[in-house]
């Protein structure tokens, strides 16, 4: 009896893991740590919402470590796009600057290139 | 077998690595600091440090050394320090460690609401805070804090009467008198002030609320019994140097509120200047019942305010607030300045409101667990006021004056507060001719001790003893307490004991629009109104579980909470509707709620927020236990809110308010009889908004979308001099589907 039980689970862990792996082979949820430039909340507020593009399910700016963590669909985002998205924004990322213009339209409080202390 | 053995060797060789552990104990250095703003390096003194999941810790000394023996297990060492950010660091072999700490110092007792999330319960406060931040005032464009609540579940907003248009706001099924409402942790609306106030917070000058269910810190009084709600308005030294707020709606209503900070060079002051106006200016009857829906009239108010920081631990701010409000209600020909017998029923309404207020801190620059504060603050009120025939003219003057010196005893684990406090009101107030002013000096002293040995468990417990002119000594106990069994939940408790002066007229204005006659029972010689003063007790427990499901957060949270009325002031409405009988609480009252509530990202960038709650409020009038009367014991509410990645914001808000008790009718003549109950209804509000460059912003929203109006709000209408008026029956919306529109522009 105890060996049918534990033999049905062991089979439904079999399968529940090969469907897990199946789907992950064309899709995978990548997680990944990026640098982007900012100094308070309110950049926070920015960053994330250019950040949270399609395919992307999660993100979270940490000011301190002055850095954006993402998890995205590998088929329908990728990191540099992200990145790309921020910058247009105003944030430098580790890959992407942002241009002058976009910079320029930043909250004086967020000006990060200006020494703009991180508060 | 094999297994067996298997396992006894891997038991054998876990217990003998830890022994081998134990019996070498090695030793972990290291030195604490801080770097101040130039770049110097300060020693922390006392700075606890311990083992996280142990109670093996030490002490930094007076060079900011510590040295701690390492625990088995344990490579979690946690530095805490009062006014500085906990850091944790992972310790691997036997380094030398640096560490150094970040301040995290306010003078202020509750810190500024982050702007994440719109709503957000603490997880670390041993109290249950909710903190409707700026993003969530938004979501209800209008107007002030009375109409600030419309999105949040915990607090029902109902009116007072069909004529003067009051809001009121409910918590825990207790009216807002028993709320203790606070500007920055300073008396914010007490006393006459409290009925018609809330008004005088426009919304725009608010940055964050804190609503606090159940009992209060002994820090801000004995008030408070169903809880606090506390303002933070806008900080000089953060707001934008400008903000301009324009709203206007349908019902010729029109509000315009201005900002504008200033940052002086050396960036030691700040100051803010807050402006206010609004109108309303036509008169509408709706309903065709020949009276106003909203009285007509307008509103000023001004504030100022200053902040210094010298940057050295020193902190003060000073400002002053003056409202002006005038309004005039009633049937749609009333004339004020008309002389002679009166031909229509008419309400005028005229009050002034100063205050000032001065706050000063010092933070120890060498000690920063060590601190001392002193609050300071003054108001005067009056109100000039008719309803019908009746005048009713009171002013009140208040003093204020608390101090708070706050340390630790030995380590951070325990911090203590500590202080004295005094108030003093003078009240005039004249009812046609009676004369019911009175005066109250109170003094008081506090202690308030918090246990925080690990992030699981904190505890607060508090003392205040106070000193009445009219009611002698009383003590005040409160306690909460915080258990955290995993990082994403959290359960607390709460108990303690409040005491207030219930001011009769004013908490219950609705009867002054009525023809009820106001009866007082069993009064004593030398007490305010001849009443004892009320006291409450109020237990409550809540439990928080967040959680995450496809990467997106959610929370559910459950409240319970109890209130028992030892002494109350009783208002009596039952026992004939030609009255309003006042008199001293003779048997039980009591208010229990519950309330359930579920908040998750639904879907990208939705935010779903539903709740449902659940009151049992009773208290016993001319000996029978009943049901209190205009409150729906049940209440379901849906939230839903929407923002693109271009700032378009959409918002949905559902309020199905259950059926309500209606004062008995029973004698009046049949074509003034109500029905026992209330129906049940249902008030939507939508509203869409957009954003430009997060400065420039356009709302447009329709209130009571499904157009949903209490039939006949008030009793008699046709014949408001004879003895069946009643305009306080008031159970639902008294105006119909309102659109309104505005914007907002910032410079920064």
């Amino acid at each position: 009896m105890k060996t049918k039980i534990l033999k049905t689970l062991t089979a439904l862990l079999i399968v529940l893991s090969a469907t897990g792996s199946g789907s992950a082979k064309d899709s995978k949820t990548i997680k990944e740590q990026v640098k982007v430039s900012g100094v308070c909340n309110q950049c926070k507020d920015r960053i994330e919402n250019a950040a949270l593009i399609k395919g992307v399910k999660f993100v979270n700016w940490d000011k301190e470590k002055q850095s954006l963590e993402v998890i995205y669909k590998s088929d329908k985002t990728d990191l540099l796009t992200i990145e790309k998205a921020v910058a247009e924004v105003g944030h430098d990322t580790e890959h992407v600057k942002a241009t002058d213009e976009a910079y320029s339209n930043l909250h004086h409080c967020c000006k990060y290139r200006e020494g703009q202390e991180v508060h | 077998m094999k297994t067996r053995c298997f396992c006894l060797l891997l038991l054998f060789s876990i217990s003998l690595n830890s022994f081998a552990q134990k019996a070498v104990p090695s030793i972990i250095e290291g030195k604490v600091f801080e770097i101040d703003q130039s770049g110097k390096v300060l020693p922390l003194v006392g700075v606890n440090l311990y083992w996280l999941g142990t109670q093996r810790g030490a002490i930094s000394d007076s060079e900011g050394m510590f040295s701690v023996e390492r625990v088995a297990g344990a490579d979690l060492l946690v530095f805490s320090y009062v006014g500085f950010d906990n850091d944790t660091v992972r310790v691997i072999g036997d380094q030398t460690l640096d560490i150094e700490m970040k301040s995290s110092l306010v003078i202020d007792e509750v810190s500024v609401v982050s702007r994440q999330k719109s709503t957000i319960i603490s997880m670390l406060d041993p109290r249950k805070v909710e903190q409707i931040g700026e993003k969530e005032l938004l979501k209800a464009a209008c107007c002030n804090l009375s109409e600030s609540f419309e999105t949040s579940p915990s607090i029902d907003v109902a009116f007072t009467d069909a004529v003067t248009g009051t809001r009121q706001i409910q918590m825990l099924g207790l009216s807002g008198p028993y709320v203790q409402i606070t500007k920055e942790n300073m008396p914010g609306l007490r006393g006459l002030a409290s009925n018609f106030g809330l008004t005088f917070f426009p919304g725009t000058w608010i940055e964050g609320i804190q609503l606090n269910k159940g009992t209060g810190s002994v820090l801000n009084g004995f008030e408070s019994i169903a809880g606090q709600i506390n303002l933070e308005l806008r900080k000089p030294e953060e707001a934008d140097p400008l903000y301009l707020n324009l709203f206007a709606n349908n019902e010729s209503r029109l509000e315009a509120n201005l900002n504008l900070a200033h940052r002086f060079k050396d960036s030691r002051w700040s100051t803010a200047l807050l402006l206010h106006a609004s109108e309303r200016s036509k008169e509408m009857d709706e309903n065709d019942d020949g009276f106003m829906d909203m009285p007509t009239g307008d509103t000023y108010i001004l504030l100022n305010r200053w902040k210094y920081n010298s940057g050295e631990g020193i902190e003060g701010q000073f400002g002053v607030k003056h409202t002006s409000q005038s309004s005039m209600g009633g049937q749609m020909g009333f004339n004020p300045n008309k002389t002679g017998a009166p031909e229509y029923w008419g309400m005028e309404l005229d009050i002034q409101h100063s205050e000032a207020w001065a706050k000063l801190g010092k933070v120890f620059v060498d000690k920063p667990w060590k601190s001392i504060a002193m609050q300071m603050s003054g108001s005067y009120y009056e109100q000039n006021s008719t309803f019908g025939e009746t005048r009713y003219n009171a002013d009140q003057q208040s003093y204020y004056m608390n101090s708070i010196y706050q340390s630790i005893i030995g380590n951070s684990f325990h911090q203590f507060k500590t202080g004295i406090s005094f108030q003093y009101d003078l009240y005039r107030e004249y009812l046609n001719d009676t004369d019911l002013g009175f005066s109250e000096r109170i003094s008081g002293a506090y202690f308030e001790y918090t246990f925080k040995p690990s992030e699981q468990f904190s505890l607060v417990a508090g003392l205040r003893t106070d000193h009445h002119n009219s009611y002698g000594w009383f003590a005040t106990p409160r306690l909460h307490v915080r258990y955290a069994p995993s990082e994403k939940s959290v359960i607390r408790l709460s108990a303690g004991r409040g005491m207030r002066t219930a001011n009769v007229i004013m908490e219950n204005s609705g009867v002054l629009a009525s023809s009820r006659e106001l009866i007082f029972q069993s009064q004593q010689d030398g007490l305010p109104y001849g009443f004892e003063q009320e006291v409450a007790w109020n237990f409550g427990t809540n439990f928080t579980q967040n959680f995450e499901i496809d990467y997106r957060h959610g929370s559910i949270t459950f409240d319970l909470y109890r209130t028992n009325f030892e002494n109350q002031v009783v208002v009596d409405l039952d026992l004939n509707p030609q009255q309003a009988v006042f008199a001293p609480l003779d048997g039980k009252s009591y208010a229990t709620s519950f309330q359930a509530q579920l908040d998750y990202e639904l879907v990208k960038r939705l935010d779903f927020r539903i709740a449902y709650r659940y009151y049992d409020v009773k208290t016993t009038y001319h000996g029978e236990l009943l049901e209190k009367a205009l409150l729906s014991k049940q209440r379901a509410f849906v939230n839903l809110a929407y923002q693109t990645r271009n700032y378009w914001r959409f918002d949905l808000t559902l309020n199905r308010q259950g059926k309500k008790r209606i004062p008995g009718t029973e004698s009046n003549p049949e074509e003034y009889r109500l029905a026992n109950y209330s129906p049940a209804f249902n008030r939507v509000n939508v509203q869409v908004s957009k954003n430009w460059k997060e400065s420039f912003e356009l709302y447009l929203g329709v209130e009571n979308l499904t157009n949903y109006k209490q039939d006949n709000p008030i009793v008699a209408s046709e014949d408001p001099f004879g003895p069946y008026f009643d305009s306080s029956m008031v159970w639902g919306p008294i105006w119909g589907r309102t659109i309104y529109m505005g914007l907002r522009y910032k410079i920064f």
